[in-house]
């Protein structure tokens, strides 16, 4: 060919790599991996640019594009597992939030100063009855 | 067919490499009595088709399409590649032949060249192998279409 950039369409078929066609155009051969790729037919799909280097007269190769159906696969997972920390995160958000609102509804506590002092006059009057109690005894 | 919105995919070469994959075997070359003009009426007036077989030097050309013939000024068929006027669209759209033999897969090819009227012309095309037993070509289907170039 003329041009001095290729593009290699290839397939991934019995675990080989096989050319299925040639562009000279790296737009036309890309969207033309993405419909083989949609065919579901192979498991993975790559474009190698071949470029000519004239100073050292060889063909350099380089992938453009890949997609394999394991990348799918990965990436639906990710998707998933995404979705699924979202869904807990939000259930932690909303557990959260509903605990703040039964706490709002509890009756406040009473003070520690107006239990000492209460308890502090129970006992006043314990000792109270246990002394009229003593006087009472002795003065029988 | 399907409804087409993306102009990448409305161009001729992809519309008729898409059909060429729908044809024959999965695993095999299609035959050229697996095309079907009157499938591709849009399309098979660009088309052209060489034989190869015996000819791989110079294929003959078996058929040309009325567009193709057209741009060539003169009826090609049963002539040689060769003998395709030089600076038309069929001796430069399936000039590359030679590269569908080696590599036996589909090539696209563009480019632009100027004329015999001396208008520069803006060309697409694709050459697809065919073959009568599925594995041996036997005959290229070729297209080609294109633009003219004007000056601003």
């Amino acid at each position: 060919m003329r041009g001095k950039i290729s593009f290699e369409l290839q397939t991934f078929v019995g675990g080989i790599w096989k050319i299925d066609s040639v562009y000279d155009d790296r737009q036309i051969a890309v969207f033309e991996a993405q419909r083989l790729h949609t065919s579901g037919r192979f498991a993975a799909i790559r474009v190698i640019e071949e470029r000519f280097d004239e100073s050292s007269g060889r063909i350099v190769p380089k992938t453009v594009f890949r997609v394999t159906k394991a990348d799918e696969a990965n990436a639906e997972t990710m998707e998933r597992q995404k979705a699924a920390r979202q869904e807990v995160r939000q259930a932690r958000k909303t557990a959260a939030a509903s605990r703040t609102t039964a706490q709002g509804t509890v009756k406040p506590r009473p003070s520690p100063v107006l239990l000492t002092l209460l308890l502090g006059g129970i006992l006043l009057a314990g000792l109270t009855a246990i002394i009229a109690l003593r006087y009472v005894f002795e003065s029988i | 067919m399907t409804e087409q919105s993306n102009p990448i995919e409305r161009r001729l070469v992809l519309r008729l490499l898409q059909y060429w994959r729908g044809l024959g075997d999965v695993d095999a070359l299609p035959s050229e009595a697996d095309i079907d003009p009157k499938a591709i009426p849009d399309m098979w007036p660009h088309c052209a088709v060489l034989d190869v077989a015996g000819n791989e030097t110079d294929p003959e050309i078996a058929f040309v399409g009325p567009a193709l013939a057209e741009s060539a000024g003169t009826d090609l068929t049963g002539r040689k590649l060769s003998q395709a006027p030089a600076n038309t669209l069929v001796a430069k759209g399936l000039s590359y032949y030679g590269q569908v033999l080696v590599k036996r897969v589909p090539i696209t090819f563009g480019g632009e060249f100027t004329d015999q009227r001396g208008v520069k012309i803006l060309y697409r095309s694709i050459i697809l192998p065919l073959s009568e037993d599925g594995t041996n070509l036997n005959r290229l289907l070729g297209a080609a279409n294109c633009r003219e170039v004007t000056a601003d």
